[in-house]
């Protein structure tokens, strides 16, 4: 009888253990030049200060969580202008997907979204279009790895911005909004 | 033998736990006689205090040196039911939203309706609550009947002013509020309690915002006259 038992058991561990990507042969992974999001493990937070083209400075308080192979998630609040950055990607087998949530308390629904990521630029149905920059340049400084955010084309823009750019790892660089504003990291 | 006892307590455990969970009403003790349905609705003090009508703009300057516009783009009143225990209320709030164009400042003025028709005896006694926010600071103010904020939490939380001056315009009959983080129904919360600085909001019934400090330690104030 415990013979049985075992016999039965070691397929029965085997299929769970499967069942919960364990044992998972084809590997999750962000697809295109997005993979530069993900390349490092990173958990961290700071406030960088900006200031915009009409010389009013600010703050943000930033917060980025990425995981190779599994996640970038990137938000940056303003203290004075009531601006929401929020970045989100999730690794899968199809390349990844990533949402744009705009607003402070987003929901996922109406949310800019793109799937299985490929490419340095991608837009979807609604006119989105994110890119992958090799550098920008803001103020003196330039950066590498630059991912643009492209709202200019999109009839009925849910989000508060035109543009926004983010670096991989030192987050907030620059945001575009109403045609004429441009709020730069200092 | 020893698998009849597994499964026999197997048994045992999925019966309690299904009783414990499917059936989770019957453990219920106390029970409602009478259900309650109150109809609660703004005083007239909330439709009228802070001269919030759609569409009205004021100039304010930021501590930061910047000046920017804040109009009125919402006020809507709408009704609102919720329930507790033996309770099924209708309730009358009020929103106000003020905002700026650029840089993008919202102000939210909110109404709860706790006055009940049905009773008039006891209309001119009930709450009437009146909150304002922007970013991470609240201010949480008992209105009487009249529109004037009075004090709730702690002695000092709401106090009058006869005169103050800003930007060159004097105001008269000024209500000072202490910012909602700093006290509970009981205490004042000193700083080593409470998250940021304390800050006040200057009222005015018929002005409406007259300046607002954030926890922070920025502000904005009312700048009527010369705006250039």
């Amino acid at each position: 009888m415990n013979k049985i038992q075992n016999f039965l058991a070691i397929p029965a561990t085997c299929l769970a253990l499967c069942s919960c990507g364990l044992f998972d042969t084809e590997s999750e992974y962000v697809g295109g030049d997005f993979s530069k999001l993900v390349q490092g493990d990173q958990e961290w937070n700071d406030t960088i200060d900006v200031v915009d083209n009409l010389g009013i400075q600010d703050s943000y308080k930033q917060r980025l969580y990425s995981h190779t192979f599994e996640n970038f998630d990137f938000e940056a609040n303003g203290n004075i202008n009531e601006i929401h950055v929020k970045v989100r990607i999730e690794c899968s087998k199809d390349g990844g997907n990533l949402v744009v949530l705009c607003g402070e308390n987003d929901s996922n629904t109406e949310a800019p979204t793109f799937t299985n990521l490929d490419g340095d630029k991608m837009t979807n149905a609604q006119g989105y279009t994110i890119r992958m920059l090799d550098s920008l340049k803001v103020g003196n400084s330039t950066y590498r790895n630059v991912f643009e955010f492209d709202a200019t084309d999109v009839k009925n823009n849910k989000c508060i911005y035109d543009k926004f750019y983010i670096n991989a790892s030192k987050g907030l660089l620059r945001i575009n909004l109403q045609d004429s504003i441009k709020i730069e990291r200092q | 033998m020893r698998t009849n006892n597994f499964f026999a307590k197997m048994a045992s455990i999925a019966f309690i736990a299904m009783c414990y969970t499917a059936c989770g009403d019957s453990f219920h003790t106390d029970s409602c006689d009478e259900v309650y349905y109150p109809n609660y609705k703004l005083a007239d003090c909330q439709k009228e205090v802070g001269n919030f009508q759609k569409g009205k703009t004021t100039h304010y300057i930021h501590s930061n040196g910047f000046e920017f516009d804040l109009t009125v783009i919402k006020d809507s009143t709408f009704t609102d039911k919720w329930s507790d225990f033996c309770t099924e209320a209708k309730e009358e709030d009020r929103i106000v939203q003020l905002a700026s164009t650029y840089p993008i400042i919202t102000v939210k003025v909110n109404f709860y309706g706790k006055t009940e028709k049905k009773s008039k005896k006891t209309a001119s006694d009930s709450s009437k609550p009146m909150t304002v926010s922007h970013g991470g600071t609240s201010y949480q103010m008992e209105l009487d009947s009249a529109g004037n904020p009075q004090e709730t939490g702690i002695k000092g939380d709401v106090s009058l002013l006869d005169t103050i001056t800003f930007n060159g315009v004097t105001y008269d009959s000024v209500f000072v509020i202490m910012d909602s983080g700093h006290y509970d129904a009981l205490n004042y919360n000193d700083k080593t309690f409470a998250n940021g600085k304390l800050s006040h909001l200057y009222f005015s019934k018929t002005k409406g915002i007259l300046k607002f400090e954030t926890t922070n330690g920025e502000s904005f104030t009312i700048k009527e006259g010369d705006n250039e």
